[in-house]
């Protein structure tokens, strides 16, 4: 019976675990003090293996971290400095000289991305998309906007839900359509301040202001992109810096 | 795809710098790729942590070896599921419908304390070498006991077992006697 046991914990930890196993093991758990208690105490110390590994891990992880951040040697750096200026000086005389005009229109191309699918995210394997809205959502994905935009209309049209507001939008700003877009953002009372937060707004209203080519409306929104805590704050300052250097 | 199959065959050998190879390669475009999210910076680098130790995990595991898809895909999938898993852990956050499932991706998950991890973590290595790397195979990348014992040569199985025994008894003394039990 022991060695019974044994095994059913060994077959229980390695995850090969038969539907008759499964059934013992749970029978013995409810009925057998000693073998739970002793199950019990495995199970702790997995997981204090598996902690402990991990801990590693990170530690692991946080030195690389470190060690790309790592400084030059202070020998090297009296030439990097005079390197780091000359480089300075050549690339400024090429910035004034050469540098092509940023434009609204050209900041739109370089920074615009669709918004990811948060809602009914496609993934391979899953089992077929439900409902109009995941259908949209799967045009959406697969980059078909025009289709995308015709069905989302009319998913709005029965559910105004802010997903199916938003994703239109987005589908509107790709097909060209800024005007349209920024009807559909402004217009809404956005509910959903997770996935549609008011700085994701801000971020696609400053795009479709860049798209029409309106740079002190885009200006206003990427401002405020920018003095957020949002991992598009970076991106924002890049373009508010380049809108008011222009 | 030859590549990613010697990473793969490197870390199931031990080769951790192989880790340090796939985590400094795919480190900047994972973070560009969760910056498309409503997310913090360093909630973005944590969730790069996670993604990193639950790929290495189930490459160790043998999960992966027959992965159809590339490792960065992989990782890829398992970051936006806990980018995903995130958001929803956030407050405001009502139940979304027509939310389709994803990707089954395989996590060990553990049910015990943090803080009673940190208490036991001290008892495990109080242990021998032999000791952890006996329940480090075992637990950790779930080997058979066949397998542990020949990959540590100990004479026979039972050998073996008897020596898991000892680890586990010597272990649960550690953690009475520092009067954690």
């Amino acid at each position: 019976m022991e060695k019974d046991n044994a095994q059913l914990i060994e077959a229980y930890f390695t995850g090969t675990l038969t539907t008759h196993q499964q059934q013992q093991l749970e029978w013995l758990l409810q009925h057998d003090t000693t073998f739970s208690e002793a199950f019990k105490f495995e199970k702790e110390i997995r997981d204090t293996v598996i902690y402990n590994e991990r801990q590693a891990l990170k530690e692991r992880f946080y030195n690389l971290d470190k060690k790309e951040m790592k400084p030059v040697r202070k020998q090297a750096r009296w030439w990097y400095a005079a390197a780091s200026i000359l480089v300075l000086i050549g690339a400024a005389w090429f910035f004034w000289g050469t540098q092509p005009e940023v434009t609204p229109e050209k900041l739109y191309a370089q920074y615009m991305e669709p918004y990811p699918n948060m809602v009914t995210p496609t993934v391979r394997g899953d089992v077929p998309a439900v409902g109009m809205l995941s259908e949209a959502l799967a045009l959406y994905d697969q980059q078909a906007y025009a289709q995308a935009a015709t069905r989302l209309n009319q998913v709005y049209e029965e559910h105004p839900t802010d997903a199916a507001a938003f994703y239109l939008a987005i589908c509107r700003l790709l097909l060209k359509q800024p005007a349209e877009t920024i009807r559909i953002l402004e217009a809404r009372k956005w509910e959903d301040t997770v996935y549609f937060s008011p700085t994701v707004i801000n971020w696609y209203l400053g795009l479709a202001f860049l798209q029409q080519g309106d740079s002190d409306e885009a200006l206003h929104r990427f401002k405020r992109v920018a003095g957020s805590d949002n991992s598009l704050s970076n991106k924002a300052t890049k373009i508010v810096n380049a809108l008011e250097n222009r | 795809m030859n590549r990613d199959r010697r990473w793969i065959q490197s870390l199931k050998n031990g080769d951790n710098a192989t880790l340090d190879t796939i985590y400094l390669q795919y480190k900047d475009p994972f973070l560009a790729f969760a910056g498309r999210y409503p997310i913090a910076k360093e909630v973005a680098m944590d969730i790069y942590h996670d993604s990193m130790i639950i790929l290495y995990e189930n490459i160790v595991r043998g999960k992966l070896d027959t992965l159809k898809s590339s490792i960065k895909t992989y990782l890829f999938a398992i970051g936006k599921y806990k980018i995903y898993a995130h958001l929803k852990s956030m407050p405001q956050q009502e139940e979304r419908q027509g939310d389709e499932p994803m990707e089954e991706i395989s996590v060990l998950e553990m049910d015990t304390t943090e803080e009673r991890l940190k208490l036991l973590e001290g008892a495990y290595l109080q242990l021998g070498p032999k000791c952890q790397q006996v329940l480090r195979l075992f637990y950790y990348k779930g080997l058979k006991l066949d397998a542990i014992q020949a990959q540590m040569a100990y004479e026979s199985k039972d050998t073996l077992k008897s020596h898991k025994s000892r680890c586990l008894k010597q272990l649960k003394e550690k953690i009475q006697a520092n009067g954690k039990g």
